[in-house]
């Protein structure tokens, strides 16, 4: 069977972490000067998949350097932890740092209602929601065909057959950028993309060097 | 600069072996507190990721130039292995502070003579066809 190892898979989470987010309009500069007019108190809204969560991660590297400590705050499905973490959050933000959350609609009413009271007089508060809420929209992320060959073309993945299947994906998912490159993922590693001859080509160095310094 | 060298010609090892090394670096900023030699594991796959630091040795205020060997006992697991959903890694990683400059060596650490590859089946529900009513069994 001509299957592919985890370890040679374009579509692996430590690959698709290494494509940067698109601005549809702008680049990080002008997204960040745009982000400090709204007080850094904004939302990223979008569907699922679409790419929140991936340019809140960036936001987080991005802002200290501009000055700006955070405190990145990633809300579980599994509501019981969501009082403790965000407790742990809202402790680092009275210290001075923007609290990015992650999942914000994951949140209980009167959860969500604590954190924008609290976080009122604070540096800062940058959450993901699928709809447009009471925090100004910072960016709304959307999905296109265009932007998955862009992403396609990042992985250096151009090839026809991947396109046309990633197209295909793209429709089942209705528009979701994550289900789509887990369709593809799949795809790749049951060996159903013929063009594609060298599966080894990634390389060796898989996790990115120095992120251990993290643990 | 940091390079990684091991003894060993090759980069397998089994459970409990010495992994033995060293750690060469050139050009370091004058700024450098620590140089890290860590020995750790991490996933690949579909995914989130994973990663535990097994042994972390530190070498303090590091000249700009130098050379550090190492030795680690292979632990007997997690064994390396690699499946289409997750490969597990093993590393050699050194890191210098605070600059996180950062040069890893893969290794696999497995009772074999290299990674363990789990090869898919196809699931034909076993459990299930042993009460088939069928007389080609």
């Amino acid at each position: 069977m001509n299957f592919v190892t985890a370890r040679h898979n374009p579509f692996a989470t430590d690959r698709l972490d290494t494509v940067p987010f698109r601005f549809s309009l702008g680049d990080w500069e002008e997204n960040l000067q745009r982000l400090a007019k709204l007080n850094y108190r904004a939302a990223i809204v979008g569907q699922r998949g679409s790419g929140k969560s991936t340019l809140l991660r960036e936001l987080v590297k991005q802002l200290p350097k501009v000055g700006q400590p955070v405190s990145y705050l990633n809300l579980p499905l599994e509501k019981t932890a969501h009082g403790k973490l965000l407790a742990a959050g809202l402790a680092s933000a009275f210290r001075g740092a923007v609290l990015l959350v992650d999942g914000m609609e994951r949140l209980s009413l009167v959860n969500r209602f604590r954190i924008m009271r609290e976080t009122k007089y604070l540096p800062g508060l940058v959450a993901t929601q699928h709809r447009t809420g009471r925090l100004p929209t910072w960016i709304h992320c959307q999905t296109s065909v265009t932007l998955l060959r862009e992403i396609l073309q990042d992985l250096q993945l151009s090839q026809p057959e991947i396109i046309a299947a990633g197209e295909q994906a793209f429709l089942r998912a209705r528009g979701n950028l994550r289900d789509t490159l887990r369709e593809l993922y799949d795809l790749y590693a049951r060996g159903e993309f013929s063009s594609v001859t060298d599966r080894s080509s990634s390389g060796c160095h898989r996790y990115p060097r120095g992120e251990s310094s993290n643990v | 600069m940091i390079t990684i060298n091991l003894d060993k010609t090759s980069n397998n090892y089994r459970p409990g072996e010495v992994i033995a090394g060293s750690v060469r670096w050139v050009d370091l900023p004058a700024s450098t507190l620590r140089i890290d030699v860590r020995l750790i594991w991490y996933t690949v796959g579909k995914g989130s990721r994973d990663l535990e630091v097994v042994v972390n040795r530190s070498v303090a205020k590091p000249a700009a130039e130098g050379q550090q060997s190492f030795e680690f006992a292979a632990p007997a697991r997690p064994n390396s292995f690699s499946g289409t959903l997750l490969s597990l890694l093993w590393a050699i990683e050194v890191i210098s502070f605070p600059d996180q400059e950062a040069e890893q060596l893969e290794i696999s650490i497995t009772p074999a003579e290299s990674e363990i590859v789990l090869t898919p089946i196809k699931d034909r529900s076993p459990k299930w066809s042993i009460f088939k009513l069928s007389s080609n069994r």
